[in-house]
């Protein structure tokens, strides 16, 4: 069962991917759904990095990468992965947060202005303003007004990592792509960094890739199980783990492997 | 058996220990012999006062000028050469191609070519080919082609001391490459490329082979007017009071407080790098 009824914000089709010669994604069909959360599970390898990689064409930094298919985002039909698209239009619309938290050596304003500058963005007003909404989004406003100015680095893990969802927040993203978020971070941390992306449900569509099955069973609506590059199996997340339709899947979740 | 190993554990720890002593005490050996020898001229009309009577007399103040505007001009030249350089090499071009496997030999080579042949090199293009005559634009040009390859690894290290999580955070939130480059990478590497500079500050001050065809001469009354006069300077001034002139008993202190008053020099910029970098790596937290 795969969505239908409901809008789709991105679908992935026939995608495969690339290192040099090594391919690390197979035909991977994959809907996203508008406002919603998919997480992607499966054993260390299986290529979720790698997919969750190609939605911002993070790929593109390093040479002799390949992508066939593709990944069409909606409402404007255009393919992600086409080489006439411009890899920056794509990442001013798809942010994302990475598996260790990765703040920049500036202050903690600094940090979230960042993507509204290289917009262009050079008013004060408009930037003050954009940094507040964006830190009390990730629930960071209350622990940083006072000290905005202060480096982010004086900030703990858990902190660090909201701060880098303010930062993809800042610049109004259509869609968030998060690499296992929490797996640096302590279990409080971790449960409020979960309790910010149930949130932001209502504005953004987030594909998340996590090695905790609990987390994706807590946070997501869909599911896609992953292995040596192949989506083996997508599904609403409930299905995938009370009722899953492969036994590949159920062996997975059933912690027989991975 | 294990009495023998053990001899042999504390043999090493010795002569290792001895070694960095070593080192050590030829650092203040020389240091103390120039202090010594140098105290006995250096004043600070040394510093401000014109030679007189012949070389025999007087203080160094040409010399320093010459010095400095010959090393001010080499790094105005060089650091921006470098800089893009080393960021193309780093940043923009694939570095397992042929031609920046190539460009990184060369570089490498250039590195270890003795300083009298880029003296040579400068007298036949800046000063006969390019027509600029002996001159502190010839001799700047010339100790900038020097300092080009220790500029461009300096600066490279800093940039690959640069996090890749940093570049990518960036990129992610849409900025451009260069946006990347100025934006982030090149204040996270600011500290490491300064101190670059400020070595190879020194190293262009304490230069003789360089400037001896392109740039310097042993005595001139006049103090440079432009880019096209010639100049004195202190490694080159120490070089002429030692082998040229007629009253060694005079000329010889004169030669040691002109040395004493270059490894100061050399010294507290080097020491000015040392105090960044710790600095640097105490806020550094990545
Ligand atoms: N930069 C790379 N170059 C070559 N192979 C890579 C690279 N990154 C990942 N791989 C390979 O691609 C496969 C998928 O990796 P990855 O997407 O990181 O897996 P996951 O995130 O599911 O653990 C692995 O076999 C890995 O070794
Ligand atoms: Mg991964």
């Amino acid at each position: 069962m795969v969505a239908n009824s409901e809008k789709l914000k991105a679908e992935t089709k026939g995608l495969s991917f690339y290192y040099g010669n090594v391919q690390a994604l197979k035909d991977i069909r994959l809907p996203l759904t508008e406002k919603e959360v998919t997480a992607l599970i499966g054993p260390s390898g299986c290529g979720k990095t790698t997919l969750l990689r190609c939605f911002n064409r993070m790929h593109d930094l390093y040479p002799h990468n390949k992508y066939e298919g593709e990944i069409t985002i909606f409402p404007d039909n255009i393919n992600i992965v086409d080489r006439g698209i411009d890899p920056l239009d794509i990442r001013m619309r798809i942010g994302m947060v990475f598996q260790k938290p990765n703040p920049f050596p500036k202050s903690i304003y600094e940090n979230i202005a960042f993507g509204l500058r290289v917009r262009g963005v050079r008013k004060k007003t408009i930037l003050d303003e954009q940094i507040e909404k964006s830190l009390t989004r990730a629930a960071l406003w209350e622990e940083t007004k006072d000290r905005l100015q202060e480096s982010a680095f004086n900030l703990s893990g858990g902190q660090q990592q909201r701060l880098c969802i303010a930062r993809a927040l800042a610049t109004g993203p259509e869609m968030l792509l998060f690499d296992e978020p929490t797996s640096a971070l302590d279990p409080i941390a971790t449960s409020k960094i979960e309790d910010l992306i149930v949130g932001l449900k209502e504005e953004v569509t987030m594909l998340i890739v996590t090695h905790n099955m609990q987390q994706a069973a807590r946070i997501s609506d869909w599911t896609g199980f992953m292995m040596l590059g192949e989506l083996i199996e997508f599904d609403k997340t409930d299905k995938i783990f009370t009722n899953p339709a492969k036994k590949l899947t159920e062996s997975y979740i059933t912690g027989r492997f991975g | 058996m294990v009495k023998a190993r053990a001899i042999k554990e504390i043999l090493l720890l010795n002569i290792l220990r001895l070694s960095a002593i070593a080192i050590m005490l030829s650092f203040f050996i020389i240091l103390y012999f120039l202090a010594v020898e140098g105290l006995k001229v250096l004043s600070i009309s040394f510093l401000i006062e014109r030679p007189r009577a012949g070389m025999t007399e007087g203080g160094i103040m040409p010399a320093l000028l010459g010095t400095f505007y010959l090393t001010l001009g080499a790094i105005i030249v060089a650091f921006p050469l470098a800089v893009f350089t080393a960021i193309y090499m780093t940043e923009y071009a694939y570095t397992q191609s042929k031609t920046m496997q190539a460009v990184r030999i060369a570089v490498n080579t250039l590195a270890g070519v003795p300083s009298v042949v880029y003296g040579l090199f400068g007298f036949a293009v800046f000063v006969k080919v390019f027509g600029f005559g002996v001159s502190i634009l010839a001799g700047s040009l010339t100790i900038a082609i020097l300092l080009l390859p220790i500029l461009i690894r300096a600066t490279q290290e800093a940039l690959f001391a640069v996090p890749n999580s940093f570049r990518e955070a960036s990129f992610a939130v849409g900025a451009t490459k260069w946006q990347t480059i100025r934006m982030v990478v090149l204040p996270a590497s600011a500290p490491g490329i300064l101190t670059g500079v400020i070595l190879s500050i020194s190293r262009a001050a304490g230069e003789t082979a360089p400037i001896m065809f392109t740039a310097v001469t042993f005595f001139t009354i006049a103090l440079p007017d432009s880019i096209f006069s010639e100049v004195m300077a202190l490694p080159y001034h120490i070089y002429g009071l030692m082998t040229e002139g007629a009253v060694p008993e005079k000329q010889v202190p004169i030669a040691y407080g002109t040395a004493l008053v270059l490894v100061l020099l050399v010294l507290s910029l080097s020491l000015t790098a040392i105090i960044i970098r710790i600095r640097l790596r105490k806020q550094k937290k990545w």
